[in-house]
């Protein structure tokens, strides 16, 4: 039936994209907090508490993946609005800006 | 009667609002990520600017299922009869089917497509005022169109894609931080889930109100009120961005707990994983044209994203939601067409008062019903023992104790 290879083949794509980002941008928050961990110390205290201290390293390489993260999903965004207002998202001039489709 | 069919356009873009909250909140209130007013807070203030970031407009919403607007939008001359008021009566009747069945779910804290009610309520109202004929099942066959094409089809496939990319995404991130969750806090987790439902809830404000937009548009067509079909008139957009966040800020509760506690427990990596899913796909899916319902979505993700972590699943409570999403489309159309026949009989003017008395009636009763077992913010994180009949007045909420 048409309508189910139409559908088969929409929903392959949908899969893909959806992977891509839905499993995607998980995945590399959870890379990013186990670089968080690197170079990181853990104590315990006499409490039997304990505490983690993590180093300026691993700060810093979880928060890059974290920007990494901001900025696809603000790319992702300005795509979606961009298309609602009858515009696309074009990389002329090498920075990403909106212009008429 | 113009009036009527914007209040009750209204009203179902309020339904729709606290019916769809728990798609993006449920998981984050359910690890606590969020208190319940602060997720529904957020949630609300999402969709209403999702509701104004997509101009697209989805005049054409009925399209999808039934022969009464042409390519631009415009009502087909041949609805047309009778100065317009037969198609409000039927945009009406169609309408209330759908809040109907909104209310209906609601009470029984299932989570159903807020779109296939509608669109249900519409074909039904159609098919009785129109004829059968007015029906699309399956479009022209060059694209997925019709009542197969776009309502049940995609009732199967979006669940399964949403459920295959939360399992593969919380099992990888289980993967990838089980070995260092000592050193890590759920916090952060925690912070996962507030940004990744914030994207769901912002989806779904890009993806529902425009359905409630159109069709207030369509009856203002239709009544000669407005004549553009290229875009929609700013009060309208307004009212029903509003409509949907206060909606959504209602909470929605007892769908909400059923989402997050009814069928798997939720973790704090695992409600990432879901979440985002849920948002990729249905953006994705609107993006790509692929039309869908944001609660099939939801309710596959959190499905996937249980199996991933490895977690029980209450099987029988999605069994429960699955009957009701096959049940949505023709039972709404069921109530739509009822309303039709009891509304045309009276003829026009006192036809729509009367069935909008009933819609009132309906909602007041299923309204009251619903105290007998409050489901709120206070109590919509309670332990979840047995599927609770909300028609059995003796079962308070969130007892532990042996199931009967």
């Amino acid at each position: 039936m048409r309508s189910l290879e139409l559908a088969l083949d929409g929903g392959w794509r949908v899969l893909y994209t959806a992977l891509l980002f839905g499993a995607g941008l998980p995945v590399i928050y959870a890379v990013a907090m186990r670089l968080l961990t690197v170079g990181s110390t853990t104590t315990t205290d006499a409490a039997g508490k304990t505490h983690t201290q993590f180093s300026p390293l691993g700060r810093l390489l979880s928060w890059l993946l974290l920007a990494l993260i901001v900025a696809g999903v603000l790319f992702g965004i300005a795509i979606i609005a961009a298309s609602g207002f009858g515009k696309v998202v074009s990389f002329d001039g090498g920075f990403p800006s909106i212009v008429d489709k | 009667m113009l009036i009527l069919v914007i209040a009750t356009a209204l009203a179902f873009d309020f339904t729709n609002g606290f019916h769809d909250t728990a798609n993006a909140m449920a998981a984050s209130i359910s690890t606590g990520a969020l208190k319940p007013k602060a997720a529904v807070a957020l949630a609300a203030v999402l969709n209403l600017v999702g509701a104004f970031l997509s101009v697209e407009v989805a005049l054409t919403v009925s399209n999808a299922v039934v022969k009464l607007q042409d390519k631009s939008g415009a009502p087909i001359p041949e609805t047309l009869v009778d100065d317009g008021q037969k198609l409000l009566l039927v945009v009406l009747c169609g309408l209330i089917g759908g809040i109907v069945w909104n209310l209906f779910t609601w009470l029984l804290g299932l989570p159903s497509s807020s779109s296939h009610a509608l669109l249900g309520g519409l074909t039904g109202a159609a098919a009785a005022g129109f004829g059968l004929a007015g029906v699309k099942w399956n479009g022209d066959g060059t694209k997925l169109d019709g009542v197969v094409g776009k309502v049940l089809i995609p009732s199967f496939i979006s669940p399964v894609i949403a459920l295959v990319v939360a399992f593969i995404g919380c099992w990888l991130v289980h993967r990838i931080t089980n070995s260092v969750m000592n050193k890590l806090s759920e916090r952060y987790f925690r912070w996962g889930q507030i940004g990744s439902a914030s994207l769901v809830s912002l989806a779904h404000g890009t993806n529902d109100a425009q359905k409630t937009m159109g069709v207030m548009t369509l009856a203002l067509i239709a009544s000669g009120h407005w004549t553009n079909t290229e875009a929609v008139p700013i009060w309208v957009k307004f009212s029903a961005a509003l409509a949907i966040a206060l909606g959504t800020y209602l909470g929605g509760w007892r769908i909400i707990r059923t989402l997050g506690k009814g069928l798997v427990d939720i973790t704090p990596r695992q409600g990432m994983a879901s979440d985002a899913s849920s948002a990729a796909v249905i953006l994705a899916a609107s993006h790509l044209g692929f039309a869908l319902s944001t609660t099939h979505v939801a309710t596959g993700s959190v499905l996937g994203g249980g199996l991933g972590r490895g977690t029980h699943v209450r099987w029988s409570t999605a069994g429960r939601m699955v009957i009701a999403w096959v049940t949505t489309f023709p039972l709404a159309a069921l109530v739509g067409a009822v309303m039709w026949w009891i509304g045309s009989a009276l003829g026009y003017g006192p036809g729509a008062i009367v069935v909008f008395v009933i819609l009132c009636a309906a909602s007041a009763y299923m309204y009251w019903r619903s105290r007998h077992q409050h489901v709120g913010a206070h109590n919509v994180n309670d332990e979840w023992d047995r599927p609770e009949d909300v028609l059995d007045h003796h079962a308070p909420v969130g007892t532990a104790g042996p199931g009967h």
